[in-house]
């Protein structure tokens, strides 16, 4: 705050002449016509403070201008608990060392700026400053303390209900895996003890028997992915999507003979991200696009990081079946699968919802870009 | 072709997977209950176990610590199945030789099978 002259108002028109801005009665009606106070006080010979000036809306609110408190102490002029909390402060502001202060009247809140006038000895000769009301700052900080205090509750509850819902559903998975075993174990048994004694179409059955297993599984497995992605903590380490890609690119079916896939994976492609997660992203992605260009005679599956807006965005890009933009809002998601494009393809719809719950963790974002029979793109930024 | 007992608490998947091994030419054992594994182990070691993971009553650290503790199990080959996704990291953890994940490929369980009684750890799903 800068410093007022302590002579500005006792010596007002002295050799300039009338100059406006040191004219005492227009700087009086300037400071009467604000909402706070502009103070000045002084030690008298008792010890006590008294005010030279007490000007502002607030003053007069109060009853406290320069003129209703002349010659009264500061221990006169509020109650005992008020005069407890200010006089200290005045007291050490006339030591020389004014500083801040909030105090409380009728359930309102001021701010006090006080600051002491040194004379040409260097002693302080009276302390000067202005008071604001804060009320509804207070008011509004006590009401964010409030939420916090609200919001870090719900945050724990959200917690340990994620929590359970992470157990509950490893444990309805388990549970639904079980049957699962149970009716592929016996097709099995079908097809190894009975296969030869069976029809042509007893046995085609048996095969969709066997499929239909293995969908549901990846399906139970999905929909746990889906969860854990919600629920897990996340835990940042810098990791190499490149060589994470390369890694997961072997992970997937070699393909038949007569048909390529050509892997392009960029270097370089470090990020900050929750590895497991991030490796589900990844998984899920490049999954997606070896199923999708999979009609292709030569496949290429890119892995790549492009720069836009000054962030730096990666992408999982295929020469793939592709989609119809106007079906990209429901990409993501869950259990949404295209109506274009995912004939003759078999899916759970859940993988992209997945990967937008991730990328969503890592305060990232993730689109799509694709046309029909020219490939898709997924971008991400982490 | 081995001898082999197999633990689990469902008796479809047991009565199933009993069957496949048989198919293979192994002479199998079952057990429903994890409270006997012990007993019927030390009566007639086999030369692999096949044991579920997730049991009424089990405690599988411990099952297979008193197993390994017995003199002539100590090497006993150690097979586990698990329909839970969890238990990735467990197999080797708990001193098990190796895990299949169900539902499982017969094939694949053959294979884990042959990796465990050659003395590899073997990690198996389809």
């Amino acid at each position: 705050m800068a410093k007022l002259s302590s002579h500005w108002l006792e010596a007002p028109e002295t050799s300039k002449g009338h100059d406006p801005r040191t004219s005492a009665p227009q700087l009086l009606s300037i400071i009467q016509s604000l909402p706070d106070v502009i103070f000045r006080c002084e030690k008298r010979a008792d010890g006590k403070i008294y005010w030279t000036l007490n000007e502002g809306r607030l003053a007069e609110e109060f009853h406290l201008t320069t003129d209703a408190i002349k010659d009264k102490p500061l221990e006169a002029l509020f109650p005992p608990e008020t005069a407890a909390r200010l006089l200290p402060e005045f007291e050490r502001a006339f030591r020389g060392e004014g500083r801040e202060f909030t105090n409380e009247l009728f359930g309102r809140h001021f701010k006090h700026y006080p600051q002491p006038v040194f004379g040409p000895d260097g002693k302080v000769v009276a302390v000067i400053g202005f008071i604001s009301e804060v009320t509804s700052l207070v008011l509004a900080e006590q009401s964010i303390k409030k939420l916090n205090a609200e919001l870090s509750e719900n945050v724990d509850e959200l917690a340990a209900a994620n929590r359970e819902l992470d157990a509950f559903s490893a444990s309805v998975s388990h549970d639904l895996r079980t049957p699962l075993t149970a009716i592929d174990s016996h097709a099995q048994v079908l097809q190894e003890a009975e296969g030869p004694r069976l029809t042509d179409t007893g046995r085609r059955s048996l095969e969709k028997v066997r499929t239909a297993v293995k969908q549901m599984n990846l399906l139970i497995q999905e929909i746990l992915q889906l969860s854990r992605s919600t629920s897990a903590p996340l835990a940042k380490a810098p990791v190499d999507l490149g060589s994470l890609a390369r890694t997961l690119a072997m992970d997937l079916p070699q393909p038949p003979p007569g048909r390529s896939v050509e892997w392009v994976i960029a270097h370089g492609l470090v990020a900050d991200a929750d590895p497991q997660l991030i490796r589900a992203v990844l998984q899920n992605l490049l999954g997606n696009a070896w199923k999708y260009s999979s009609k292709r005679e030569h496949a290429r599956i890119e892995v790549g990081k492009a720069v836009e807006d000054g962030h730096t965005v990666y992408f999982v890009r295929d020469n793939g079946v592709g989609f119809d933009m106007k079906d990209a809002p429901g990409l993501f998601r869950a259990f949404s699968r295209l109506p274009s494009s995912a004939v003759g393809f078999e899916g759970t719809g859940i993988g992209l919802a997945t990967v937008k719950r991730i990328v969503q963790r890592h305060g990232g974002r993730v689109w799509a870009k694709g046309s029909v029979g020219r490939g898709a793109t997924f971008y991400f930024t982490l | 072709m081995a001898r082999i007992l197999v633990v689990d608490d469902n008796e479809d998947i047991l009565d199933s997977t009993a069957s496949l091994l048989q198919l293979r030419g192994h002479t199998v054992e079952t057990l429903l209950r994890a409270g006997e594994v012990l007993d019927a182990l030390r009566r007639d070691p086999p030369d692999l176990l096949l044991q579920d993971c997730h049991m009424p009553g089990l405690d599988l650290p411990a099952l297979i610590r008193s197993i390994r503790a017995q003199p002539g199990l100590r090497d006993l080959s150690i097979l586990l199945f698990t329909a839970s996704t969890d238990a990735g990291e467990l197999w080797s953890a708990v001193g098990a030789n190796g895990l299949v994940w169900k539902p499982f490929e017969a094939a694949e369980l053959q294979r884990a099978i042959d990796k465990c009684l050659a003395g590899k750890a073997t990690l198996a799903h389809h």
